[in-house]
């Protein structure tokens, strides 16, 4: 495709992180009681958003934007918008996902506050996904945090504030202590991420960095045992903000490990990665085997965690394809929880017997959480696993075990998740989901060319286009 | 430029003397158009070319910056606040704060703050004895460090070397905890008994709070190792006094102290940094300021809303508009640092700071009790928030109106567009010395 002067003129990238913000102020400045005209305008915004993502994505000049404003001079932080490949599919993704949440809600439950803050949600999730300086990094994260805390109810905020606002002060200190590092070895304030990589650092920092890092990524993500606030947060949280939550804020810890964590202590990563690979693993012993008494509704919660064990499996192992992997696994954890999050629903017609068309839908979303295929062909959960193995056997065995019974919790389900896709609704708002699928399983190069592992290039530029 | 240079404080004391004295006037109108001369004169004098020696009355830009913060908070408690009475008050204790912290003499200085927490008493109960024990020890200090230095002007302290000695040493630290603790006292006292006249309370804690930080900075730039110890223990005590009060507390005055306790621990860590830290410091005692009238015109626009003084937490759960409960939750987490609300950014700055002076162990300390004053700060958000319909009120008050716009200014300048704050900052920083 080729670029269009006059679009690539505009700053698109504002305009994509933006936008939903506009729709917000503007949805807020409407009457409490015009929620049907409040749920078009921000229809409407999304769509701009949307439109924005779609030519990025698809555009192929897109990786050559950015958007770069000296912000605070003295500290160095800039406003630095850019996005590569996998990062547009990414702001793509988010972009279908909340027109997709405000259409989850019914007529009577979408008030004016939830679609506000649904649009300021978007906000903060693209802003995560395009800010390359660390202070507005941190600004969209904490945004979020806020945001999603502001959108559940009473029960479940303490503990769910708790937990993410734990992982963004670590992620603050770790990018505390690399904009001093910095500072210290350029002579110069920078609060740019790209900075950070390339810092020198001797063998113990390298490994407390990595750690503090990982530990902000545990709690973000999250990985297990700080997941504890998963399941009472889903609960508290309306159909809406459960998409976002689980489809898109989930993308937040596995971006600081990729972007922030690994690129800036890789050597930390090859001394300290046992731990973490431990609790990985541990975390998908733990999604396959919770009991789900009492919680028969959310019963698919806990396999977040399971998943995100698995990505961080993939991403600290030493071998570059599956990396690779791992880095195409945010985009099927993110697609497989909202499906699950859509199946969980209870529609109207959810009560209703499943019919063949239901469970041909329910067996397409568990083959695509099972086993979505990596650049070469094989499941990507079986390459991360299988290269694991050579670095970090007992936890690829215990992640192993746990993915067998994740698959198996997610078999025996199938007939509840049928009847949830027997919902005449929950079935199209699935449709984009499968369309999204469909993609990833015929051209998964496309989703990761800007974040490829090294020694990946040629496997990925091996690819036919 | 002499003659000038104490232009605002004048300006602010007849403006305050007049309205104590003639009590029919709008204590309002005539409160904000002092504030305004006092304004422009400071303006006035930071554009002028020839600057004074600084901390001389001679308007050095360090001075002048913390003039303009006084007076910006002035400004606001003047507007949002309707207990006019309090205004006379209120302006002749911003005047006595501007002195404090435009002199380098700590005799004056010292001397104005007690005067200052007396005009700031007003009519109540004092708490006379701890006034007195604190003020006698302020002044015994003072004595010790003339005794061993030849005088109670920072430039000939540190000329004598005297402040190295362990008498001088002594004073030095016996000042700055005896001036912590002023503060703390006068803060308790002005934000403890009601949340009627909560804005008035938090500007004028805040106002004294400039000045016992303008002496700090100053101590601790021309006496760079004299104080070290005592301010890393004095802000971390600070810091875990607020975080302990923010999680504990379920009345709504104990966890405004907690807070301002919290704040102050912020602000004073960030002398640890020296030099390069002087500037965030003046960025983190601006953001101070911010969140603790934002959150101190929330709970008052609340109160008003209810017709009657709030007492915990739980109170605001129900009865809160949507400009009270932005003003609530944009002041707590600013308050926290917690981004992306106003100032948090200064937290890389001040952290790297602290870093270079070799305190990695403050540093760590500092963000795991930031992190237990967020927790708490969040409490009071989350009820005001977690009502689903919260009552609609008709029209706005003026104390909403004052916070929407304090909100969306602190919004701009301190978050969205910070490039000129941190620019006037690091200037009015560089003139210290």
């Amino acid at each position: 495709m080729t670029s269009i002067p006059v679009v690539t003129s505009l700053p698109l990238l504002s305009i994509l992180v933006w936008s939903p913000l506009v729709g917000a102020v503007a949805t807020a400045s409407l009457g409490r009681e015009r929620t049907l005209p409040a749920r078009f305008l921000a229809l409407l915004f999304a769509s701009i958003s949307l439109a924005a993502a779609g030519f990025l994505c698809l555009g192929s000049e897109s990786r050559d934007l950015v958007e770069l404003h000296a912000w605070l001079p003295l500290m160095g932080a800039s406003y630095e918008l850019a996005l590569d490949r996998m990062g547009s599919a990414l702001a793509l993704w988010i972009s279908v996902l909340t027109p997709l949440a405000i259409l989850s809600e019914g007529r009577g439950e979408l008030d004016r506050r939830k679609i506000v803050l649904l649009l300021v949600a978007e906000t903060a999730l693209l802003g995560l996904l395009a800010s390359r300086d660390a202070v507005l990094f941190l600004a969209f994260l904490g945004a979020g945090i806020t945001v999603f805390t502001l959108m559940m109810r009473e029960s479940a905020v303490r503990t769910f504030f708790f937990f993410q606002s734990a992982g963004a002060s670590l992620a603050l200190g770790f990018a505390a202590v690399c904009f001093h590092l910095a500072r210290v070895q350029n002579g110069l304030p920078s609060t740019e991420i790209a900075r950070f990589a390339g810092l020198v650092t001797f063998a113990e920092l390298d490994a407390r960095m990595f750690l503090l890092g990982a530990a902000a990524t545990a709690f973000l993500a999250p990985l297990f045992p700080f997941s504890v606030w998963l399941r009472d947060t889903v609960e508290a949280l309306s159909d809406g903000g459960r998409l976002l939550l689980l489809g898109g804020w989930s993308i937040a810890g596995s971006l600081i490990f990729i972007r922030l964590v690994m690129p800036a202590f890789p050597g930390g990563a090859l001394e300290e990665a046992a731990p973490l690979c431990g609790i990985a693993a541990l975390g998908t012993i733990y999604a396959g085997a919770i009991p789900s008494r009492g919680r028969e509704g959310i019963w698919w919660v806990p396999l977040l965690v399971g998943f995100q064990g698995l990505l961080v499996l993939g991403l600290l192992s030493s071998e570059g394809g599956a990396v690779t992997a791992a880095r195409l696994s945010v985009f099927h954890v993110a697609l497989g929880m909202t499906a699950l999050a859509l199946l969980g629903r209870t529609g109207k017609d959810s009560s209703s017997p499943s019919t063949w068309r239901s469970r041909l839908l329910a067996a397409l979303i568990v083959a695509g959480l099972l086993a979505p295929p990596a650049p070469g062909g094989l499941p990507i959960w079986w390459v991360i696993l299988r290269a694991a193995f050579d670095s970090f056997p007992t936890a690829a065995v215990l992640a192993g075990l746990g993915t067998i019974a994740m698959a198996v919790r997610l078999l025996l389900r199938l007939p509840a998740m049928a009847r949830g896709a027997s919902d005449r609704r929950n079935a199209l708002l699935l449709l984009p989901l499968l369309v999204w699928w469909l993609l990833l399983a015929t051209a998964p190069y496309r989703f990761v060319e800007g974040f490829v592992a090294p020694g990946e290039e040629t496997t990925v530029e091996s690819e036919p286009e | 430029m002499s003659v000038l240079a104490p232009a605002p404080a004048f300006l602010l004391l007849a403006v305050g003397a007049a309205l104590l004295f003639f009590e029919r006037v709008r204590g309002d109108v005539v409160g904000l158009a002092g504030v305004g001369m006092a304004m422009l004169a400071t303006i006035v004098l930071w554009k002028s070319h020839g600057r004074g020696v600084a901390g001389t009355f001679d308007g050095d830009p360090f001075s002048l910056f913390l003039t303009g913060v006084v007076l910006v908070a002035l400004a606001i408690a003047v507007a949002a606040s309707a207990r006019e009475r309090t205004t006379g008050r209120l302006l002749v204790g911003g005047a006595l704060a501007v002195l404090a912290l435009s002199t380098r003499d700590l005799l004056w200085a010292v001397t104005a703050i007690h005067l200052l927490t007396i005009v700031l008493d007003g009519d109540g109960r004092p708490r006379m004895r701890v006034r007195a024990i604190l003020a006698a020890c302020s002044f015994t200090s003072l004595a010790l460090i003339a005794w061993s230095t030849g005088g109670t002007d920072l430039a000939v302290i540190a000329a004598s070397g005297g402040a190295d000695a362990p008498l001088g040493g002594i004073g030095v630290a016996l000042l700055s905890v005896c001036l912590s603790a002023t503060w703390v006292v006068q803060s308790r006292r002005a934000l403890r008994f009601s949340t009627s006249g909560l804005v008035d309370g938090a500007a004028s804690s805040f106002v004294l709070l400039v000045a016992v930080v303008a002496i700090a900075m100053r101590l601790a730039a021309w006496l760079p190792d004299v104080l070290e110890e005592t301010l890393l223990a004095v802000s971390l005590i600070a810091l875990l006094l607020g975080a302990l009060g923010l999680l504990g507390s379920t009345r709504l005055t104990t966890f405004l102290i907690a807070l301002t306790l919290a704040r102050a621990g912020a602000v004073l860590l960030a002398l640890l940094g020296d030099a390069p830290g002087r500037g965030p410091l003046l960025v983190e005692l601006v953001t101070s300021g911010f969140a603790l009238l934002l959150v101190a015109i929330a709970v008052d626009v609340a109160a008003r809303e209810r017709g009657e003084a709030l007492q915990s937490l739980g109170d605001l759960t129900h009865l809160v508009s949507f400009p009270a409960r932005l003003c609530l939750l944009v002041g707590a987490l600013a308050a926290a640092s917690f981004p992306p609300f106003p100032g948090f950014f200064a937290r890389f700055a001040v952290g790297s700071a602290i870093l270079s002076e070799g305190h990695a162990s403050a540093v760590i300390a500092s963000s795991v009790l930031m992190f237990l004053i967020a927790l708490g700060a969040m409490r009071p958000v989350i009820r005001a928030w977690a009502a689903e319909n919260p009552a609609t009120i008709a029209g706005r008050s003026r104390g909403e109106l004052v916070g929407l716009a304090l909100a969306a200014t602190g919004g701009v300048f301190l978050l969205v567009f910070p490039r000129m704050l941190v620019a006037l900052a690091t200037r009015a920083a560089l003139g210290i010395l």
